[in-house]
């Protein structure tokens, strides 16, 4: 075969254009190649020895559009190519700049969402040479101005590290992104924000008064729109204007910018709401209708000066995929929730304590809030290895023991026991900023560690009862004080833990039951050492307060019997309706007994000795060994739904006087207190149904979330 | 062999992977239904190494479900893990992903797997 190739198969004219060496020469090979695949049967393969998983995984198929980036649009161009044909005209009309900055407000939030800086905020070509556009100041000032905020996201990004990549791409490939001055970049925009400011005024006739002599140029051309695109330019100024001031003081240590943050958010939705009304003007005035999924700019018209390909050869060693950007509205909607985000995490105090930090914590976490509020809060909560950026974790501890004065700092700081348990709490506090799948993945590693400081107790122990509060009379006191805590901490994480797997849709209906029933366990020990805290603490002033305190905080602590009502609800009535062959849901699949599913779900739990370990023989001994009756069990189960009912009420009737109680946590309150009426009234229906009907499989029950995203609501269908 | 799942449901048919034939069939499923592009290399990469953890589900002469998988050694334990599982929209619900699933465990389960993981995206719509 490789007889047949010679130079001579090589077309004269061919030869000369490919480059040769002294011993090689270019030969066609596809003749060859065709004669060799005949020989091949169907199916058979050639496979290299190095090219496995990652070679195949990380191979492309040229002009497939789904992984050629290059296929959409046509030509390869660099910058230099790009300006030279015009396609980043520095004198754009009013019109055309307005589209520039909605185009460039979708690529910034499509970066955020997860797309690179290359084919996002830099496929901007004024933005990969800004000094050439100075001659333009709108476009100059506001392109500066969104270089310098996209830097402070990413930095602020950067230190949290709670991110993959999928969430957000913070390389930059040396794209320019850190250009000096970049901080006086508020001064450019507020210049220009007077000139058109000035312009706007000019174009409603409030000029008149002025003399004839000073002349305003108008905007842009038309009379009849001066003053729409004077409008649609100054609240895309301002509100650029204002985001600028809450990225950067969000940014500021120990929350000393969340006042100013807070007002500028105000402004920032004022103005991104004029935006949103500008569509109506802008799009009037284009002809040609484009589908709401697929414009970027108000208008709908493509922005100029853009081109996703330019960066093809500074991105990552692999080619990039083609990505497409968020839509116009999904923009503004992504900037309004991202705000709102930021803003409630302006309203919390940096004075909570940890138990009010973690319930905080987790009320924020049901706004499902982006990657960008959940990293400047972990910033706001943990910079430099302090709570709020602010207080070392052995001051924190002191504060939540409730330590006398007595106890020398130093002594505390140094204790073993005390800065692991520091380290650890502040870990906690981390992880509860980030998304749902990592915080259920780093609390599972998290309660191991928990586990061990509870086991180490002894040897640990020793020295800070002996040593560090050794001057203390009451050491017992304080040993059960300080243990207590340890214990109730996890039993928190372990209760945080189970519930996430709801809300990951992590469990099967048939493994329910046992998963309430764990839970119910874990919460009800989480409760003992809370009540034990409530009751020993010797110097508590607030102690006597709380007795007879209305406070929603203190009813809501004692009374988180309401979870364990509605967990003993639940478990008690899958038990029943599977003992009565109404549920349908096997407990045993084909792959996996009851029992094995009981032990890979709590695999984790048994390793830790608080909540003590149950065992699956402590489950069936709940299920099925009992010998009560089926009717007797939808009886109690009904009870504790209603006992709940009657909690609900008084959690309401607090909730109402109250007024120590902050907006957000009084919002998170009734929310949940709703939700749960909800579950038991629609579950204790489902009881007096099954109740009544005969015993076996003449009805199926079902489960789902339509309300609260753990407690499930039953509903029946008759077979 | 036919399968008839559940009442008022059109039959499917589970065939195991046989051969090349096959193999744009399984391509071009995939492609349309998931985002992520895999070359070509990738299918041969599982499917050739791995024939009997892949399944497809017909109904009629069209194929509207499959999946793909692989398994081996993994630190100190042999795994299985689903590469791509895929059922067309309008014939989702009704177990035909928890059939194609099963079937693949399976055969893993006979080959001495101890355990199967899988990847899946979380959307936050």
């Amino acid at each position: 075969m490789a007889e047949a190739l010679t130079a001579g198969e090589l077309p004269a004219d061919d030869q000369k254009h490919f480059a040769a060496g002294d011993q090689t020469v270019w030969i066609d090979a596809s003749p060859f190649i065709s004669q060799v695949c005949k020989d091949l049967d169907v199916g058979q393969l050639v496979n290299g020895e190095n090219f496995s998983l990652f070679e195949a995984m990380s191979a492309l198929e040229i002009m497939d559009p789904k992984m050629d980036a290059g296929m959409a649009g046509s030509g390869v161009i660099t910058l230099e190519d790009a300006i030279d044909s015009g396609k980043a005209p520095v004198n754009i009309n009013i019109p055309e700049l307005v589209d520039v900055m909605d185009h460039l407000l979708a690529c910034e939030a499509s970066w955020h969402r997860g797309h690179s800086l290359a084919q996002t905020v830099f496929s901007c070509l004024y933005l990969l040479n800004l000094d050439r556009t100075s001659s333009n100041a709108l476009l100059y000032s506001y392109c500066r101005t969104v270089r310098a905020v996209c830097s402070m996201i990413r930095t602020a990004i950067s230190t949290v590290l709670s991110n993959e990549e999928e969430d957000l791409f913070t390389l930059a490939f040396g794209l320019p992104l850190e250009a000096e001055g970049d901080g006086k970049c508020l001064s450019a925009l507020h210049a220009v924000d007077e000139v058109v400011t000035r312009k706007l005024k000019g174009s409603k006739g409030l000029m008149a008064k002025k003399q004839p002599a000073e002349e305003m140029e108008p905007l842009q051309d038309d009379p009849t729109l001066e003053e729409g695109y004077c409008q649609a330019v100054l609240c895309r100024l301002r509100f650029r204007k204002a985001f600028y001031h809450v990225v950067a003081n969000m940014n500021k240590a120990q929350g000393r910018g969340l006042e100013m943050a807070r007002k500028h958010i105000a402004v920032a939705l004022l103005e991104l709401k004029s935006v949103q009304k500008s569509t109506e003007f802008l799009s009037r005035c284009e002809v040609e209708r484009v589908s709401q999924i697929e414009k970027t700019t108000a208008s709908g018209r493509q922005a100029v000066g853009f081109d996703p390909k330019v960066n093809r050869r500074v991105s990552a060693p692999t080619p990039p995929r083609s990505i497409s950007l968020l839509s116009w509205e999904e923009t503004l909607n992504y900037f309004i929730k991202l705000l709102e985000d930021l803003e409630t995490i302006t309203s919390f105090s940096t004075n909570l304590s940890l138990d009010e930090l973690f319930q905080t914590l987790v009320d924020f976490q049901k706004r499902e809030p982006d990657l960008v509020p959940r990293a400047f809060l972990q910033l706001l909560l943990t910079q430099d290895g302090k709570l709020f950026g602010r207080d070392n974790m052995c001051h924190v501890l002191h504060r939540t023991f409730s330590l006398p004065e007595s106890v020398n700092n130093e002594v505390f700081h140094s204790d073993n026991f005390v800065s692991k348990s520091g380290q650890l709490t502040l870990y906690l506090v981390r992880v509860l900023c980030t998304n749902m799948s990592w915080q259920h993945r780093k609390l599972g590693k998290l309660l191991s560690e928990w586990g061990v400081l509870l086991q180490q107790g002894d040897t640990l122990f020793d020295s800070l009862m002996h040593k560090t509060l050794g001057s203390l009379e009451d050491k017992e006191l304080w040993e059960s004080v300080i243990m207590g805590w340890t214990a109730e901490q996890t039993c928190w994480i372990s209760t945080h833990l189970l519930m996430l797997g709801f809300q990951l849709h992590l469990y099967a209906p048939a493994e329910y039951c046992m998963i309430y029933w764990y839970l119910d366990h874990a919460l009800l020990t989480e409760l003992h050492y809370k009540q034990l805290k409530e009751r020993k603490h010797p110097t508590s002033v607030e102690l006597k307060e709380r007795k007879h305190s209305t406070n929603v905080e203190t009813q809501d602590a004692i009374g988180s019997h309401r979870r364990h009502h509605i967990l003993c609800s639940l478990s008690w009535m899958i038990a029943a309706l599977t003992a009565d062959r109404k549920f349908s849901e096997k407990s045993q699949t084909i792959f996996n007994t009851e029992q094995e599913r009981f032990i890979q779900r709590f695999d984790l739990f048994q390793k830790v000795p608080i909540p003590q370990p149950l065992s699956y023989v402590h489950y069936k001994k709940f299920t099925s060994q009992r010998n009560i009756p089926i009717k007797e069990q939808y009886f109690w189960s009904s009870q504790y739904f209603m006992t709940l009912q009657q909690h609900l009420q008084d959690l309401g009737h607090c909730l109402a006087k109250s007024t120590t109680i902050s907006p957000f946590s009084r919002l998170q309150r009734t929310r949940e207190i709703n939700q749960l009426k909800h579950v038991a009234s629609r579950n204790l229906i489902v009881l007096k149904i099954v109740d009544d009907a005969e015993p076996g499989d003449n009805l199926m029950v079902s489960f789902d979330f339509p309300q609260h995203p753990f407690f499930a609501v039953a509903s029946v269908k008759k077979l | 062999m036919d399968d008839e799942n559940g009442a008022a449901m059109v039959p499917i048919r589970y065939v195991s992977y046989q051969g090349e034939e096959q193999l744009p069939i399984i391509m071009s499923l995939i492609d349309q239904e998931l985002s992520e592009p895999y070359s070509i290399f990738t299918y041969r990469y599982f499917i050739t190494l791995w024939p009997q953890l892949c399944f497809m589900a017909f109904h009629e002469d069209t194929c509207v479900g499959t999946i793909v998988c692989k398994m081996g050694q993994h630190r100190n334990t042999f795994r299985g893990y689903i590469a791509m599982l895929v059922v067309i929209k309008p014939f989702r619900g009704r177990g035909i992903a928890t059939e194609l699933v099963t079937r693949s465990i399976q055969n893993m389960r006979d080959a001495g797997c101890e355990e199967v993981t899988l990847e899946a995206e979380m959307h936050s719509d």
